[in-house]
């Protein structure tokens, strides 16, 4: 199973790591990483990694990434991950810091940015109900949180770009980014936030994301996790929702390593509603994860799932889809969907669904498939003179379909379109 | 009559056996089809019909255990089927296929640039491309919206049907294939589709009209009749032959059948 290596590797990261700040961080801190010390990188006994593969990750000796050296960065490489093409609020993130000179120099109104030891109110995100081996890194390691605060009543025209890139310039690296958006009551925003890697070499990129939604906001959440082959990229975003929000999660994970998006969903007061679609694909040997926890805390809140996943060579999906409904929590509607499309033989797609209900008066339903194209349509096409590849290929694009279509925004469909184009033009 | 006998023929079967899942269906079809000309198939329920078209259209699971088909004198069967319909083979299905998440024109475009390029003609562009799809789906009946749904998908019985002409009048081929292209059609839409057909009939074109019904056939009225059963031809006439079968039924040819044998 785990390399013993890895372990003491990270282990010994976190026993050296110093933790400054605050005295109640110090605290938070060390007891995070005694508990790491202790239980290591999530295993496969671990329900929400029990189709995740970490041994790789747990060969390198990983470390914390040197400063870095912003005039040496790949500037065209970050252009043109930061998508151009699209009109954004831009900040980039390189190793888990704000650089503000390759950020916008403007910042929206209404909205203010900062980065520093974490303030007092994200006490509450540091100490996540079941955390694992990622969560608990991210605490004992913590250092720096780039706060995001959009003020009350503030509506955006443009989306804000988080850029979240690992330098890949210190070898092998585990680099933690933590943003933290606050979003003011009645506010309506959309956040993009792009994972990105500037070079093929083997790190880790452990990311958190934590946003608290206050009364009546809404949230367009888009989440792109875009790995190099060589990278593993957990990226985990927290919310907790207050009365009548609205969160809608759009994601997209192309495989790396590892690619693994987590999205844990608290919806605290009534009427909060929670959406999330996502589509991952992967090729090759990579591996991409989408787990998501949603949990109902209080009455006439809603939630839907909906998660897509194409899976081509040898490489590997899974899908864990959770749902809680507290006892308070009636009149609850929560659904669940999950479809995965296998275009190889050797390609496996896992899905996981676990309902935990405690109240009585709730509507849940979850389904799943696993397929793969569909013969008849397949000759359908041949049938009218085009190629089997591109057959293959505008089926497969078909499948993806629905999951575009849930995204209301024009350019944001088409960002994601040319994504998903792109990659099903590449071998 | 004898300058057309000079001419090649589009299609000639020989002696044809297939089989779908290891069970004989094809047992020796002969038929040959000249250019310009319309032939009617009709037959019982699971004479082998469909066997036959989505054989020449070259489908998957359907496997030639014996015999030829020549397209345009060059062998048909090796070609995989994308390549048989760029050389200008079409086949209206008798249940056309639905495919979610695709657009008819996404579709449609894909099919007529592929055959385009094949043809060394140029790609059309979405415009160019709208504008003679329009115009074809106007004068068949169809509503524009058609376009922008997913192929077939939630189409009635009458709008599958006609899509699958549509794609006729664009693909533009030298051998179609209807197999019950009337099945499912009310009676205004038999005519307007008919009139499709009709419109397309040219020196150059052949049509293989498979149906069980004369409507059809006093619409698109075939220079050939042929009665398919048990996997043969057992008969073949002009196309009085078909109001013959009307009034008879197929149980007299298949007593004159047996009687012979
Ligand atoms: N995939 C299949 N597996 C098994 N048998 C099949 C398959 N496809 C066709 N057959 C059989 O082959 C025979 C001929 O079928 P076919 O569809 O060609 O008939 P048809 O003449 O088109 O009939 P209809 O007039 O009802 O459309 C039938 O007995 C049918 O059950
Ligand atoms: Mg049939």
């Amino acid at each position: 199973m785990m390399s013993h290596t890895a372990h003491s590797g990270l282990a010994k990261l976190v026993a050296t790591h110093v933790a400054a700040g605050p005295p109640w961080l110090q605290q938070l801190q060390n007891q995070a990483g005694r508990e790491f010390q202790r239980r290591g990188l999530p295993t496969r006994k671990e329900d929400a990694f029990r189709y995740t593969s970490l041994t790789d990750l747990g060969n390198y000796d990983l470390r914390l990434p040197n400063p870095v050296a912003v005039d040496s960065l790949d500037r065209d490489a970050l252009r043109t991950l930061a998508l151009p093409e699209l009109e954004a609020h831009r900040l980039v993130v390189v190793d888990g810091r704000w650089i503000a000179d390759l950020s916008d120099v403007e910042v929206p109104l209404g909205t203010t940015i900062q980065q520093a030891s974490p303030p007092p109110d994200f006490e509450r995100h540091l100490q996540p109900k079941g955390a694992d081996g990622f969560d608990l890194l991210r605490t004992a390691l913590l250092d720096q949180v780039l706060t995001i605060d959009i003020a009350k009543g503030v509506i955006l025209s443009k989306p804000i770009h988080v850029i979240i890139a690992s330098s890949g310039q210190t070898k092998t690296a585990i680099s933690q980014p933590r943003i933290f958006f606050r979003i003011g009551s009645g506010s309506r925003v959309t956040i993009i936030e792009s994972y990105v890697t500037l070079t093929d070499d083997s790190g880790l990129c452990n990311a958190g994301t934590n946003i608290d939604l206050s009364e009546n906001a809404r949230l367009d959440h888009v989440s792109l996790v875009r790995g190099t082959p060589g990278t593993s990229t957990v990226a985990s975003t927290r919310v907790l929702q207050k009365h009548g929000s609205d969160y809608r999660g759009q994601s997209w994970i192309s495989g790396s390593q590892l690619a693994r998006h987590e999205v844990h969903i608290q919806l605290c007061e009534p009427e909060a509603h929670a959406s999330i679609d996502g589509l991952a694909v992967a090729r090759g040997n990579e591996q991409v994860d989408n787990h998501v926890v949603v949990e109902h805390a209080a009455p006439r809140t809603q939630s839907e799932q909906r998660m897509a996943a194409i899976v081509d060579g040898s490489a590997t999906s899974s899908f864990g889809g959770n749902v809680i409904v507290r006892r308070d929590a009636q009149q609850t509607h929560a659904r669940q969907q999950s479809r995965s499309l296998l275009l190889s033989i050797n390609a496996s797609a896992n899905t996981q669904p676990n309902l935990e209900i405690y109240a009585d008066d709730v509507k849940c339903s979850h389904g799943a498939t696993v397929g793969q194209l569909d013969e008849d349509a397949l000759f359908y096409l041949r049938s009218r003179g085009i190629a089997q590849k591109e057959a293959e290929k505008v089926l497969t694009r078909g499948f993806a379909a629905l999951w575009l279509g849930a995204i209301d925004n024009q350019a944001m469909r088409d960002v994601l379109s040319a994504l998903l184009d792109s990659w099903l033009a590449a071998p | 009559m004898s300058s057309t006998l000079t001419l090649q023929p589009v299609l000639e079967v020989k002696n044809l056996h297939a089989s779908v899942n290891g069970t004989p269906i094809l047992r020796g079809i002969n038929l040959t089809l000249e250019p310009g000309k319309v032939h009617a198939i009709m037959g019982p329920n699971g004479s082998g019909k469909s066997t036959l078209a989505n054989v020449l259209a070259g489908r998957p699971g359907y496997d030639v255990t014996g015999g030829t088909v020549n397209f345009l004198g060059e062998d048909l069967l090796p070609l995989a089927p994308e390549d048989r319909a760029r050389a200008g083979v079409f086949l209206a299905f008798q249940y056309p296929t639905e495919i979610p998440g695709v657009s008819n024109a996404q579709f449609l475009k894909a099919a007529l640039n592929a055959i385009r390029q094949h043809r060394g003609q140029e790609k059309l562009d979405a415009f160019d491309f709208l504008a003679l799809v329009k115009d074809k789906m106007a004068a068949l009946g169809m509503s524009p919206k058609l376009l922008e749904r997913p192929v077939n998908e939630g189409f009635s019985g009458g709008e599958k049907k006609r899509n699958e002409i549509l794609q006729m009048t664009v693909l533009e081929p030298t051998l179609a294939v209807l197999d019950e292209t009337d099945s499912g059609l009310d009676i205004d839409a038999l005519r307007v589709v008919s009139e499709g057909v009709n419109a397309l009939r040219s020196s150059g074109r052949s049509f293989l009209v498979v149906t069980h019904y004369q409507r059809l056939l006093s619409y698109i009225v075939p220079d050939r009749v042929h009665v398919l059963a048990g996997g043969r031809i057992v008969r073949s006439g002009d196309a009085s032959l078909a109001l013959e079968l009307e009034e008879k039924g197929y149980g007299w040819l298949e007593d004159q059948n047996e009687a012979a044998a």
